[in-house]
């Protein structure tokens, strides 16, 4: 089980947000083990979410999420039972936060692809768990450092760890398997945006990396581009690798892209 | 079922139609698990995807009956274009070869209009059916490229037919398969390769336009937008001029807000992208700046980006 640091106190965050129109995060609590249970729910009021209504049936929760409230709590079983709850919920364009019994990395892989925003321990600190909610009612994806890991290669700067500081919650997207691919790819906040935007602040690359990404852009070869430097093929893999990382991108075309919106590389 | 059945004729005449493209079918090889297709453009010149490629130098190519090296000659990441040269042409019967007039009057594919996709694997050629699900006017690719036509095509796609060859009904190469956002397939048009193919056979290679300014985007508020006269909230600022480059010789300096490329007005960072993208070393932009409040036309000779 992944121990999960203790985050400082972030009394900012424990305010539940204010949303008149629409759930909002609708927790879903996947456990069948009621003293278990009834302990998450006391976090959950000791984090500042009050007013929370129970469903136990996926229909309920329907019903619940046509109405404007607090965050919910649902109550499902041992994961995957609270499946069908998820789905409801996904539906209905709220935004599910999944609480499982205990760390298991499959079940938050699976939660998080059938499009619950954040997967995480109920055990976790009350701070951390209305951290978390409220980072996902900022439309950020919160996941547990050990999944992060896992999960995450090269669209780190899109998510928010349990623990970590809230970073600014402006381009928050979900997880879509297509960004995978290419031309539109990494990047969807970019896609639609037209690279006017204020950019996230990502970490600049280092001088060996621009040099790299520049002789990309000239279309050199890996090879080429090792001879140019007198270093290794490998070596060209490795900071590429670490570029694409920074860049958040996933292919080469997007790193260039990328680096030149964000004033890194000539044009 | 009698023998000349119009089923039995269709299915004939497709069978006929990927039979006579077969020449042109390539199977690029990356690695053991990695095999995307290619088409023969003309002479020694296969064309295949290049993101794909990646950052090879050497593949090696199969193509009927043959497996020949190749050199990976160019790169166009901005319009997914590669160019391979294999080793030794002579030893594969050359298709019938496109040229720049060919390519020129093929014509636009239209919605709706059939296609077949030719590909070549390790376990021999395949094609695969479909149609054009959109057919759009140019389009400016993320990339920074200039795509003749925008092209989506309906057809179970797999990542082995990468690069492979869009042909219409009457067996013409239009286009090259490639995967794009959101699971579509997108046909780059000849056009877009062959504009590519020529300049690498003008210059033995890809020239990429470069003039040497990193730029930051900025934002205007209402009253400087207003004040400028420009439409845009957004405008480019130079973060920076590389030593030697054409902006260092044209003295471009750092801060200076740019307004316009060849009398257009210039909006975002992307934009001056693609359309820099788009010229050729040796010619000749104008750039209109705002330096300590004042408008300054410049003009800068388009060079190319360093390779070593």
């Amino acid at each position: 089980m992944g121990e999960i640091p203790a985050p400082k106190p972030a009394p900012a965050l424990a305010e539940p947000p204010d949303r008149p129109n629409g759930r909002g995060v609708t927790a879903i609590l996947a456990t069948a083990d009621e003293p278990f249970r009834n302990r998450v729910l006391e976090r959950l009021l000791a984090a500042g979410y009050d007013d929370l209504e129970v469903a136990e049936l996926p229909a309920r929760l329907a019903d619940l999420l046509r109405e404007p409230g607090q965050p919910l709590v649902v109550v499902g079983g041992t994961w995957p039972a609270p499946q069908p709850f998820l789905r409801v919920a996904v539906n209905a364009g709220a935004l599910p936060l999944v609480l499982l019994e205990s760390s298991a990395l499959e079940a938050e892989g699976e939660a998080l692809a059938m499009g619950a925003r954040a997967a995480l321990q109920s055990d976790i600190p009350t701070s951390s768990l209305a951290a978390a909610m409220a980072a996902v009612d900022a439309g950020l994806i919160v996941l547990e450092p050990s999944a992060r890991a896992l999960l995450l290669s090269a669209n780190r700067e899109r998510f928010v760890g349990v623990g970590t500081s809230v970073s600014e919650p402006t381009h928050a997207e979900r997880v879509d398997p297509s960004r995978q691919s290419r031309h539109g790819g990494a990047n969807a906040s970019t896609q639609q945006m037209d690279g006017l935007e204020p950019r996230r602040s990502g970490r600049p690359l280092t001088t060996r990396e621009r040099e790299i990404l520049a002789l990309v852009a000239s279309g050199t070869s890996n090879k080429g581009i090792a001879r140019a430097l007198s270093v290794s093929a490998n070596t060209v893999k490795f900071h590429l690798a670490a570029v694409f990382d920074k860049l958040n991108a996933a292919t080469r075309a997007e790193a260039v892209a990328e680096a030149i919106r964000r004033g890194e590389l000539s044009l | 079922m009698s023998a000349n059945s119009l089923l039995k004729q269709y299915s004939e005449e497709r069978a006929a139609l990927v039979q006579s493209a077969l020449p042109k079918a390539a199977a690029i090889i990356l690695g053991r698990r990695r095999v995307l297709s290619g088409i023969r453009w003309r002479g020694d010149l296969i064309v295949t995807a290049a993101e794909a490629i990646g950052g090879a130098e050497h593949v090696d190519v199969r193509l009927e009956g043959d497996e020949l090296g190749a050199e990976v000659i160019a790169t166009d990441l901005t319009t997914d274009v590669a160019i391979l040269r294999v080793a030794t042409p002579e030893t594969a019967p050359t298709p019938a070869a496109a040229t720049s007039a060919a390519v020129a009057s093929v014509p636009a594919l239209r919605v709706g209009e059939q296609i077949v996709i030719i590909g070549r694997n390790l376990r021999g050629p395949a094609a695969i059916w479909g149609s054009v699900q959109l057919a759009g006017p140019a389009w400016n690719s993320r990339r920074g490229g200039r795509i003749d036509q925008r092209l989506e095509l309906d057809v179970a796609f797999d990542s082995s037919f990468e690069g492979g060859a869009v042909l219409d009904m009457d067996g013409t190469v239009v286009a090259m398969a490639v995967p794009g956002p959101f699971h579509r397939v997108l046909g780059i048009p000849a056009a877009t390769i062959e504009s590519v193919v020529s300049k690498v056979d003008k210059f033995g290679h890809l020239p990429k336009p470069y003039i040497g300014i990193r730029l930051q985007p900025l934002w205007l508020d209402d009253e400087t937008r207003t004040k400028l006269g420009r439409k845009s909230r957004g405008i480019a600022a130079v973060g920076g001029v590389d030593a030697g480059s054409p902006a260092a010789e044209a003295h471009i300096e750092l801060g200076d807000l740019l307004l316009a490329l060849d009398g257009e007005p210039a909006e975002s960072v992307n934009g001056l992208a693609q359309r820099i993208a788009s010229t050729n070393p040796g010619q000749t932009i104008a750039l209109e700046v705002l330096r300590g409040g004042k408008p300054l036309t410049i003009n800068v000779q388009i060079a190319e980006r360093p390779r070593h």
